[in-house]
């Protein structure tokens, strides 16, 4: 009897450690894995990187050249959206209104767009407001690393990973979202298969499991 | 039209035109970088890197407004420019990371530093940096404007001069020859000024003497490489003298082994100096001492008589005519007279002694400054504008200097920080750092050095020559200043057809050009009389620069302040270094504290038992006691056994400025008489090295090591007939490990010439702002808790005044049977696959095992989080490197970063590594090049070379550590063998 109560306390301690590592809010610390935090201005990666396919780089242009992929500069969203301040179906609904009404078509702009011009300190029809200095949005970092790791972009990119690998398929995400762990585990499984698939993998991947490949 | 771009330029520079300059190119500054933006970008690497460990923290990432052009966030931009630290006016290249300067190396294509840099310029990074610096004008210690600033110096210029009182122009040596031109406008202007130049480290005495023999008064250019024969009367030309690392770096061209023959270098000195420590030769004399040697060597020169030693010396000295060098550097007219007698008979003018191109580096006059002192004692000055300099500190009659400041009406002071002269000053002017200004010097004649911004300023300041100008209606911006200068005289001294945009281009791009040298009216050899000196016979003081300090200007630098004295080990003080057997006579022991006077003038420290010291000098580093020191008072962490860096009003060290004498208006710094009194106190000196030779006690010495075989040394003759000599045979080594670590790829080594290493400490300092390496302040200094990466340790063998003393830089050896890796508990520290010991600090638990159980104690332990309290101060940090935190160990990691982005880089570029790409901080700042580092698999490579040399070792062999870092015997050049084998 004694021994039978010992086991279905012990199954039910078992079961109650299944039950709490299987629930999907428990993490170890700082994984923030499916972190998706609202951003200051609603951008849509799957517009820009889906639908408009535009390359990753074009914005995170550091990537190739630094630890750093870089936020892009609210000058560099200036390049399009000097010219585009809202949507197609916008621009159209507001032609189709003003025929409708008689009137002059208006310019329009997002109300997205406009926390860019707000930002460069331009008015809603982005121009330059005199003696009006702007304010760099402060956008959310999503992926964090702590800083005793020292991860680069460069010799990834170098290698030819592809940016989805690690950061998902964000050409379908709307807002952005931290799709994998980022914990040491999952950069070691990484670093230890041997990379046939790469354009220009480094020769011997086991050269990059020393703890100084992120560690110092 | 350019060749290949290395470093970057100001933006500013860019966009040149052929039209003068007007504002249209002013606005090209706004896309340089504001305040707000490098707040920005600091926010955002705050933000990025300093947050980590919380639960799910909420980043900001904050990214430029405006893209500046080819700045991308985390990668290292260089910048060439030029040193101001220490006035030898050194190029460097200026490390800029997100717009912000955070480490300087020497430019290795500079002529006159070639790649090395002194500690002193490698730490001023950190000063620009300082938030107790001077940001904004004060007019009667009230923050004001420039432009009421400008109106009120103006108003005041104008009424002295309807006065008919002097206005005086007091500066350090001005190099800069567009500075020069601005002065001579300004004096025009104003018809009552004059212009005053000193240096508180006077070199005036030199200058004197060749006006006496050569009827101008310049300072000669001194060639160390083509030196045979160096004879060095208390010229520390290896540590502080004149320009350092220039010296350093000539001096070991003509020390290469592979040669016939190497320079020979006699030193004679009171204290001992690094130069000392290097020399060949080393003769102990007292000044007055020094005095007669001269004087007898340069009799002995001329005729045959019996001098003893002085007879040895010219008889060397004539076996290398016109390949030999006599310098000194006490600043005495009598000896130097004696000394350019020497050198003109020995036929070294035009070879080793140039007078063509020669050093505008200091051009200071005592007589002038006496002659000050004078005049405002008569109260003929009316105006008195000082520029970057600290008189009330720097002279020995500061106090009534300070006194007579208070008398003049008008008194201003361009200092970039609050010093002793600034608070008797009606008008502040700040400077800016020299990272934050434009500036054109001529420290060499025929050798013009550019600095330029590297960031925009911090603070509401403006330059010597920018005031100047707008005093005398040049109202332009400071680049243009100088631009406009050189555009107006630059036919007449360019070298080579460049148009002028381009020979600009190239100057910013460099950092430096070769011009024409100016000429000078050098007149015909006179023999001059040897006025008389006043050194004291008896108990003197020598006042000596110290290689952290200089004369003080540094003072408020922690990095220097905490940069162990490489003779005495000393940090965070200034005391009275007595030879051993004075201290005997006196009764005296380390750390009792005495009283020094002279003349009615006194200063209480304590004392240092300094070996290889004469029995008659009390020798003290100058540069201490500055006010603006008690900032560190509470330095150093909190915890309940703290002992306060500074009691309550106390500054670091002490002051002796006020014990300097004057013999005729020459500045004296030694053979000043002085006694020397106990006073029943006693002091704590923080030193890192407590220990100073090798001797095993003979009580538990083993018969076959009397002294410790770390340092082997050998003669010169002796490495020609044997490249073995001086190395420690037959250690007998067992091992427990099998040889399973193949190291495939790289295996990275280290080698260290003993024999070229002169101790200067620039790797000390380098490896600290590289790594991130906190100051812990005295009491952990005192306890044995410095943090330092990189020591080097100091050993002496002989006795009393005639002591050999060498240096060994000591750094984790990175053994290949590391003791350290099997201890650890928890596997923080493992060894590589490139075969380097790695510490991983978010592994480490801090059971401080692998400290214990290292041989060479060369692991630090963080006994507490260090202060980063100063977020200003923090911009100086290396983000690639981890800021580490209580509780776990560290050590030199080779500047694993280094490697690694050199790795990656050229991986990018789809080329090998090849040997040389990775240069670690400590070997890129060696002014000596002492420190190579390489592949070891790579057999081709360098280090692959020296470790086949005969004269490579490693440092407790036989415990079969198989350090990868190795050290090459010391060969000194002279005749008798010494000790043996061994150091001791």
């Amino acid at each position: 009897m004694q021994k039978q109560l010992k086991l279905v306390t012990l199954l039910i301690f078992v079961v109650g450690l299944i039950i709490v590592f299987s629930n999907s809010t428990y993490r170890m610390p700082g994984n923030q894995q499916n972190y998706e935090p609202i951003q200051p201005i609603d951008f849509s990666h799957r517009l820009h990187a889906g639908e408009m396919d535009i390359p990753c780089q074009y914005c995170h242009y550091g990537a190739s050249q630094s630890r750093h992929a870089g936020i892009p500069a609210t000058s560099v969203c200036m390049n399009c959206h000097k010219y585009v301040s809202a949507t197609k179906e916008a621009f159209q609904l507001e032609e189709k209104e003003s025929v409708f009404e008689g009137r002059e078509t208006e310019s329009i702009t997002s109300v997205e767009i406009s926390k860019i011009y707000e930002a460069m300190g331009y008015d809603s029809q982005g121009e330059p407001i005199e003696g009006k200095e702007g304010k760099s949005v402060e956008w959310v970092k999503v992926h964090n690393i702590p800083d005793f790791v020292f991860f680069s972009h460069k010799p990834h990119i170098t290698a030819g990973v592809d940016c989805t690998d690690c950061h998902g398929d964000v050409s379908s995400m709307e807002r952005i979202k931290q799709t994998e762990d980022l914990s040491m585990g999952w950069c070691l499984d990484c670093h230890r298969k041997d990379h046939e698939s790469l354009d220009n993998a480094p020769e011997r991947t086991q050269l990059l499991l020393d703890c100084a490949t992120c560690h110092y | 039209m350019h060749k290949e771009k290395k470093y970057r330029m100001n933006q500013m520079t860019e966009a040149t035109t052929d039209s003068v300059v007007g504002p249209a190119d002013l606005e090209t500054t706004t896309t340089e970088w504001n305040r707000r933006d490098f707040l920005k970008t600091a926010g955002f690497s705050l933000a990025a890197f300093m947050t980590a460990c919380s639960k799910t923290p909420v980043n900001k990432a904050i990214p430029f407004l405006i893209q500046p052009e080819e700045v991308i966030p985390g990668k290292a931009y260089w910048y060439a420019s030029t040193s101001h630290a220490c006035g030898s006016g050194c190029g460097v290249l200026v490390k800029n990371r997100d717009s912000r300067p955070i480490k300087l190396e020497g430019n290795p294509d500079h002529p006159a530093s070639q790649g090395g840099l002194c500690p002193i310029c490698q730490a001023s990074v950190i000063e620009l940096y300082d938030s107790k610096r001077i940001y904004n004008p004060q007019v009667f210690r009230k923050g004001s404007t420039w432009a009421a600033l400008d109106s009120f110096v103006l108003k005041n210029l104008n009424k002295t001069r309807k006065q008919g009182k002097q206005i005086v122009l007091l500066t350090e040596t001005i190099t800069s020859p567009s500075i020069k031109f601005y002065i001579k406008k300004f004096l025009k202007k104003y018809s009552n000024a004059s212009h005053v130049e000193y240096d508180p480290i006077s070199y005036s005495a030199i200058l004197d003497a060749h006006e006496v023999n050569y009827g101008t008064r310049f300072l000669p250019q001194y060639d160390f490489e083509k030196a045979d024969m160096i004879l060095s009367l208390d010229a520390d030309f290896l540590g502080t003298w004149l320009s350092p690392t220039q010296f350093t770096k000539d001096y070991r061209k003509n020390r290469n082994l592979d040669s016939k023959h190497i320079s020979k270098h006699i030193h004679v000195e009171s204290r001992l100096s690094i130069t000392g420590a290097k020399a060949d030769k080393r003769i102990v004399k007292s000044p007055a001492e020094i005095l007669q040697l001269v004087k007898d060597i340069e009799s002995a020169l001329q005729k045959n008589g019996e001098h003893g030693i002085a007879t040895n010396i010219a008889k060397e000295l004539k076996h290398y005519k016109g390949k030999s060098l006599v310098i000194s550097g006490i600043n005495d007219i009598g000896i130097q007279i004696l000394v350019n007698r020497i050198n003109k008979f020995l036929g070294n003018i035009g070879k080793t002694v140039l007078h063509k191109n020669p050093s505008f580096q200091k051009s200071g006059s005592d007589n002038a400054v006496s002659q000050l002192l004078t005049d405002m004692k008569l109260g003929k000055v009316g105006a008195l504008l000082i520029s970057d300099v600290n008189p009330v500190y720097d002279l020995p009659e500061g106090e009534s200097f300070g006194e007579l400041m208070k008398t003049i009406s008008t008194t201003l002071l361009f200092t970039t920080k609050k010093n002793e002269t600034a608070e008797l000053c009606n008008v502040i002017c700040p400077l800016p750092h020299y990272l934050e200004s434009w500036s054109d010097d001529e420290f060499i004649s025929g050798l013009l050095s550019m600095t330029q911004p590297t960031i925009r300023g911090l603070g509401d300041t403006r330059t010597f020559r920018k005031s100047l100008g707008d005093w005398i209606g040049y109202e332009d911006d400071e680049r243009i200043l100088i631009r406009n200068y050189w555009k107006k005289i630059y036919s007449t001294r360019k070298k080579g057809n460049l148009s002028f945009n381009q020979w600009w281009d190239n100057l910013v791009h460099d950092g430096f050009v070769n011009i024409k040298e100016k000429s000078l009216s050098i007149g015909r050899y006179k023999q001059g009389s040897v006025p008389k000196s006043n050194f004291n016979n008896g108990m003197t003081l020598i006042a000596y620069p110290s290689l952290q300090m200089l004369d003080g200007r540094h003072a408020e630098n922690p990095w220097l302040q905490e940069l162990p004295d490489p003779i005495s080990k000393l940090t965070w003080d200034n005391a009275a270094n007595l030879s051993p057997k004075k201290a005997k006579e006196l009764g005296l022991n380390q750390g009792d504290v005495v009283k020094i006077s002279s003349n009615g003038n006194s200063v209480e420290m304590p004392v240092y038992i300094q070996d290889g010291q004469s029995d008659k000098v009390v020798a003290v580093s100058l540069g201490y006691g500055r006010k603006g020191t008690e900032r560190f008072k509470n330095l150093g962490p909190d915890w309940i056994q703290k002992k306060v860096t500074l009691d309550e009003g106390e500054l670091v060290g002490e002051r002796v400025n006020h014990l300097l004498e004057r013999n005729d208006n020459t500045l004296t710094f030694s053979g000043i008489s002085v006694n020397i009194t106990k006073t029943g106190k006693t002091a704590d000196l923080a030193l890192t090295q407590t220990y100073n030779t090798l001797k095993n006690p003979e009580n538990t010495a083993p018969p076959s090591m009397k002294v410790r075989p770390f340092i082997q040394e050998t003669t010169f003759g002796e490495y020609k007939k044997d490249p073995s000599s001086g190395a420690h045979h037959g250690h007998q080594v067992v091992t427990l490990w099998k040889d399973d670590h193949p190291y495939e790829k790289h295996h990275w080594g280290m080698a260290i010439d003993l024999g070229a290493c002169t101790g200067c400490s620039a790797c000390v300092i380098s490896c600290q702002v590289e790594n991130n390496v906190p100051v812990v302040g005295k009491d952990e200094v005192f306890r044995r808790r410095d943090m330092a990466w990189m020591r080097i340790d100091r050993y002496y063998s002989g006795d009393g005044e005639d002591v050999d003393v060498a240096f060994q830089p000591m750094m984790c050896q990175h053994c290949d049977n590391s003791p350290c890796e099997p201890v650890c508990p928890v596997l923080a520290t493992v060894h590589s696959s490139e075969g380097l010991n790695q510490q991983v600090y978010n592994r480490c638990v801090g059971t401080r095992f692998c400290a214990n159980n290292c041989p060479y104690k060369v692991r630090r332990f963080n006994w507490f989080d260090y202060a980063h309290n100063d977020e200003l101060e923090n911009m100086v940090l290396n983000p690639d490197i981890t800021v580490r935190s209580r509780g776990v160990m560290e050590k030199c990691s080779m500047c694993i970063q280094r490697i690694q982005e050199a790795k990656i880089e050229a991986k990018a570029k789809g080329i090998p590594l090849a040997d040389g790409d990775i240069k670690l901080a400590c070997q890129q700042s060696c002014p000596a090049d002492a420190i190579t580092f390489g592949d070891l698999n790579d057999k081709e490579s360098d280090i692959s070379k020296l470790v086949e040399d005969p004269r490579h070792y490693h440092v407790l062999e036989e415990l079969n550590a198989r350090p990868t870092v190795g050290y090459l015997t010391m060969v000194r050049n002279r005749e008798e063998e010494k000790g043996g084998n061994h150091h001791g």
